[in-house]
């Protein structure tokens, strides 16, 4: 704790910051640091938050260039057709070779390349979910907090509701009812995960707007919309971006179950919870990098994404350094 | 006290309404039904949607069907186990989810607290790096990930040492259980060190335990008198939300490793349109979260007398 204690006298706050340049007649030109360069500094000396950096940077480039990447398309099979070549059945599931890096599915079809298509999936999901959360949870933990009341009962009632409700359970009949396209998956995914966002802002907005410079817009007749999204919103962005970069990878996760049993994005279309889902259905008679290697890479993005977010909470909150 | 704990008591009953009414509104929006068949005529079918009551709208089945919820007849099964009835079904393998569960949360309190307390005392020395870095490994894979892996290694062992551990079991006994029970523990095991740590390190900063140093208090009373008791609260609630989370997490847990319990049924009856078992289980889990919320904010009382209920907010 002590250490922490150091730093953060160390950093004087902007105010105080701006005060002693005034007193002490500093140079104008000398800046005060900011919450985001403070977040910006403490983030890039994480050496684990970097190295998540790296590795996702690893990972995203060939699953975004997966086109260009890819050396077959990922919904052929592969079957070498000539005279002499062992019967097409014989061909499926291939062992890794110089041509094909990870080998083949049940289908002879190219792992490698339906990795990479299978990571677009995967990591559109944990994106686009986000967002999703962000649009629903935000205005709604902003709207509930902000004006309380009758309006705050009625919109914790249903987030306290849905908070309840087993998210995966829910995804689950989500899913079986609609349909597994791209847009249910990324809706069942979200169904859960919003509800703790709203709360988390809530919580924000009831403390902040308590602060005295909020009562001083008030004073000085700033309008009510102006206060939320000029005032109380830009103080909730810490909070919101170490939620979100923790909420990637979770709803990576989700989806990769639902892909394991089988009800995510429909084929020949894939995600890594699918080609898990496929490897562990022939991992015990057939090469185990089917269904080590689909694992791994859920593994290693899920914990890449989680040091990134450790590193931002950090970042952004100096106080739970040692956390 | 009595006013706060009768208010959260009350809470359960508009959330079992709403849980209920979302499952059933998709349970009636999923295609098909459990007698749609080819072999049987449309007037027969008809006649087998009568019996059950399906042929009614909507909104009476619903109401029906919370009414007989309440008197604790909760339907028979309509595909998987024909005509039997649910709680019978969810008597027998409920069973197998609440050991796994009880393996789990035993893995959370012997592994994750200790550790956590062992990381805080050996701040920033190596046992607390391995404590964190183990910890931040752990959390950050997903549990059916890791029950894969598991998987993986346990057929490698067999393979290679000739061991005999079995993968699925479809009558398990509590030692089949275990390694399923430990690898859903892990994860929130990880949660709870990480938490332990931090609420322990903040305690062990306070003003109170420097007092109790100077007075002469031996290390050892210190921590376990003053430390540990006060670092305890916020270790409450994420075990609370944890369970919950278990209960979530069998879903996926029994799926992998095949083990006959509510999640592995459930996720079965989806699949066969088995309306009564999918309400009764998602409403079982919804419950069972709420209740533990409710259990997990009544502990608080016991531990620090100085939380006043009556002005928390419900929820």
């Amino acid at each position: 704790m002590a250490e922490v204690k150091t730093e953060v006298e160390e950093q004087p706050t902007p105010d105080a910051a701006a005060i002693a340049a005034q007193t002490l007649g500093a140079p104008k030109s000398a800046k005060p640091s900011s919450l985001w360069r403070d977040a910006r500094r403490r983030f890039v000396k994480n050496k684990l938050a970097i190295a998540g950096v790296v590795i996702m940077l690893i990972i995203i480039i060939p699953v975004i260039g997966a086109d260009v990447f890819q050396r077959y398309d990922p919904t052929l099979s592969q079957y070498d057709r000539s005279p002499g070549a062992p019967k097409l059945y014989e061909q499926n599931y291939q062992p890794a070779s110089e041509k094909f890096w990870f080998g083949t599915d049940g289908q002879n079809r190219d792992l490698w390349a339906r990795m990479l298509h299978g990571g677009r999936v995967s990591l559109l999901v944990g994106v686009v979910v986000q967002a999703m959360v962000l649009g629903l949870g935000v205005p709604l933990g902003l709207i509930s907090g902000f004006f309380g009341g009758k309006v705050d009962t009625f919109i914790m009632f249903i987030v306290n509701i849905f908070y309840a409700f087993p998210s995966i359970l829910a995804g689950l009949l989500f899913l079986s009812a609609f349909g597994s396209s791209i847009m249910w998956v990324l809706i069942a995914v979200g169904i859960g995960l919003w509800p703790p966002m709203a709360r988390l802002i809530r919580g924000q907005v009831l403390s902040l707007r308590e602060k005295e410079f909020v009562e001083a817009a008030r004073a000085i007749g700033v309008k009510n919309s102006k206060i939320m999204f000029r005032h109380i919103f830009p103080n909730t962005l810490g909070p919101i971006i170490v939620s979100v970069s923790f909420g990637v990878p979770q709803a990576i996760q989700i989806e990769a179950f639902f892909g394991f049993i089988g009800v995510s994005v429909p084929p020949p279309a894939t995600s890594w919870g699918q080609l898990v889902n496929e490897g562990f259905k022939a991992f015990q008679s057939n090469p185990i990098t089917i269904l080590l290697i689909p694992a791994l890479a859920i593994a290693l993005t899920c914990m890449s994404l989680n040091f990134i977010g450790d590193g931002l909470r950090d970042a952004f909150d100096p106080k739970t350094k040692n956390k | 006290m009595i006013k706060y704990f009768i208010r959260r008591i009350l809470w359960i009953i508009p959330v079992f309404l709403g849980v209920t009414l979302i499952t059933s509104t998709f349970m009636h929006l999923l295609p098909g039904s459990p007698f749609t068949s080819d072999k049987l005529s449309p007037d027969a079918q008809q006649r087998i949607l009568a019996a059950y009551g399906l042929d009614k709208p909507i909104w009476e089945q619903y109401i029906i069907y919370v009414f007989n919820f309440v008197r604790g007849d909760w339907g028979i099964s309509l595909s998987q186990q024909m005509g039997r009835p649910v709680s019978t079904i969810i008597a027998e393998h409920i069973g197998y989810s609440l050991q796994v569960a009880v393996i789990a949360i035993s893995t959370v309190i012997i592994v994750g607290v200790p550790f956590g307390i062992i990381a805080a005392l050996n701040h920033n020395k190596w046992l607390d790096y391995l404590a964190t870095g183990v910890s931040l490994f752990f959390y950050s894979i997903p549990s059916f990930v890791l029950g894969i892996l598991t998987l993986i290694l346990i057929l490698w062992s067999n393979n290679t040492f000739g061991w005999t551990t079995k993968l699925t079991n479809t009558n398990p006994t509590f030692v089949d259980l275990l390694i399923p029970g430990i690898v859903l523990g892990i994860r929130p095991a990880s949660i709870v060190t990480r938490l332990t740590r931090a609420s322990m390190l903040e305690v062990l900063g306070q003003d109170y335990i420097r007092t109790a140093g100077a007075k002469g208090l031996s290390r050892r009373m210190i921590i376990t008198r003053h430390a540990l008791k006060n670092s305890l609260i916020p270790i409450v609630t994420v075990l609370g939300d944890e369970f919950g989370g278990l209960a979530v997490g069998s879903v996926t847990i029994e799926t992998v490793f095949a083990i006959p319990g509510i999640g592995f049924y459930l996720v079965s009856s989806i699949e066969s349109r088995d309306y009564s078992m999918i309400l009764i289980t998602t409403a079982l889990y919804a419950m069972i979260v709420v209740v533990v919320n409710l259990v997990v904010d009544l502990l608080y009382g016991f531990i620090d007398p100085r939380i006043k209920y009556s002005t928390r907010k419900v929820g």
